[in-house]
């Protein structure tokens, strides 16, 4: 029996579209953006939560607050945790380091902890495991965990919080903890203060 | 030639000049080595050229520790360690991804990895990629500085990146105390220190309540992220540890008994241990 591709005979049209899909990922990959689409949904059975963005904040008081929009954010008095709740509602995938350069680039400026940490987050809320595509995600976990493939300790990692249906992130100077929910019933997994 | 093109050159030029004054100081080490013998050798095994090779793609470490499992959880670990300008791997033909010197206390779970709390001295080399990427720390690279870190296991949100803590003297040989110790009164914390109990006291804490782990190991360590980092000291005046010991849980006192090992991937070629004493010795070159 002849193998099904060699019988297969493409228009031009077809080809074109091929080669234009090939030249664009491996361009796409040259200059470290996310191999994946964005609406990737998350390895095994996972499931993708859609555009859910709300999350909430613990506070000093152990309080919960709702993080709906940026004006919620306000409501957080810790400083660090206020401009991370911010970055997580403004976050664009269009501003986020790329690159290994880029990351270098960030440490001069900005503060990498904080900026890689709400890219996460939001990537987690629409259960989106593209996040480790990223070549500046592969190197940060990479070094941070110690881990030759920082790619696949990305997926685990992700797929490890996914199950656990929130995930915390700390101000790093002992601080108020940001919980975010990633359930798709938001009632369900709300945690207690 | 564009205004560009200069610039590159420029840059290039200025690239190469640097190149050739670390190969140079790498001569005059390995030279000197050579004719003052044994005692010397130590320090010039600090590898002074960074090796790329041995932490690809990167994330890889290294350190000497002693270690002690305890098998409940434990309230404190901590250790005196004496002040050491380490020196760090000078770059040839490109920056390594991570360097960086250090030494500090730590409690741990019981699987290693990422579940840690420590505090102690590190060198960040400004000349490296990804290591000392926290803002915190800028202002600091190439400079000893006292460090925190805290971290669970497989969770992103929680990698126990390198903070500043505080500044210490430039005094070789001076000691401070390190210590991460668990506070439990209204609220549950870890605090991660140094100098606890003097002026110039300095920590930072972690609610207990953030850790998905529970502190049973104990680790001293002394640590380098390329092998052309140069661990705690040289035969002459090498960095030394003293009152290395951990809390258990109702606070009995327990000194570490167990001899210093290697582990990871990229330690110096050249590395000794001398532990004349349980609580008191340096084991590091």
């Amino acid at each position: 029996m002849p193998i099904r591709a060699l019988e297969w005979k493409p228009s031009l049209p077809a080809l074109f579209a091929l080669i234009a899909a090939i030249v664009l990922t491996s361009c796409t990959r040259l200059t470290g953006a996310p191999s994946n689409s964005p609406s990737t949904s998350l390895a095994g059975n996972e499931t993708a939560v859609p555009s859910s963005s709300a999350f909430t904040a613990r506070l000093d008081n152990a309080a919960s607050v709702q993080i709906a929009s940026l004006s919620d954010c306000e409501q957080l008095s810790d400083r660090w945790l206020h401009g991370l709740c911010a970055k997580i509602e403004s976050f664009s995938p269009a501003g986020m380091p790329s690159t290994g350069e880029d990351l270098q680039a960030l440490s001069k400026t900005g503060d990498v902890e904080q900026t890689m940490d709400a890219a996460y987050a939001w990537f987690m809320l629409r259960g989106d495991t593209s996040f480790c595509s990223y070549e500046s995600v592969q190197i940060w976990v990479s070094v941070g965990m110690h881990a030759k493939d920082g790619e696949q300790a990305c997926l685990d990692a992700m797929a490890n919080v996914r199950k656990q249906g929130i995930m915390g992130i700390t101000n790093p100077r002992g601080g108020q903890n940001l919980e975010v929910q990633l359930d798709a019933s938001p009632s369900s997994s709300l945690s207690a203060p | 030639m564009t205004a560009t093109s200069l610039i590159a050159h420029a840059i290039g030029f200025i690239q190469g000049r640097r190149r050739l004054a670390s190969l140079g100081m790498a001569f005059v080490l390995a030279t000197s080595a050579t004719f003052v013998g044994t005692a010397s050798r130590a320090f010039a095994a600090a590898n002074a050229i960074c090796n790329n090779e041995n932490e690809q793609p990167v994330g890889d470490n290294s350190w000497l520790t002693r270690q002690q499992n305890y098998g409940s959880a434990l309230s404190e670990a901590s250790a005196d360690i004496s002040y050491f300008d380490y020196s760090v791997c000078e770059w040839e033909t490109e920056e390594p991804a991570q360097s960086s010197s250090g030494a500090w206390p730590a409690v741990e779970a019981s699987v290693s990895g990422n579940a840690i709390i420590q505090s102690g001295y590190i060198k960040c080399n400004p000349y490296q990629k990804y290591g000392c990427l926290n803002q915190d720390l800028q202002p600091y690279l190439g400079q000893t500085i006292a460090f925190w870190a805290w971290g669970n296991n497989n969770d992103l949100g929680h990698m126990p990146w390198p903070h500043f803590l505080a500044t210490v003297p430039n005094a070789v040989g001076q000691y401070h105390h390190f210590s991460v110790f668990k506070v439990n009164r209204s609220t549950c914390y870890w605090a991660m220190t140094i100098d606890h109990g003097t002026s110039a006291y300095h920590y930072t804490t972690v609610a207990c309540s953030s850790l998905t782990w529970t502190p049973v190991k104990a680790e001293v360590g002394n640590e380098v992220w390329n092998s052309g980092d140069q661990v705690g000291g040289f035969s002459g005046s090498p960095q030394r540890f003293d009152n290395e010991r951990y809390l258990d849980a109702f606070n009995g006192i327990h000194y570490f008994t167990q001899a210093p090992q290697k582990r990871g991937h990229c330690l110096p070629p050249n590395v000794h241990f001398y532990y004349p004493g349980l609580s008191g010795d340096d084991w590091s070159s």
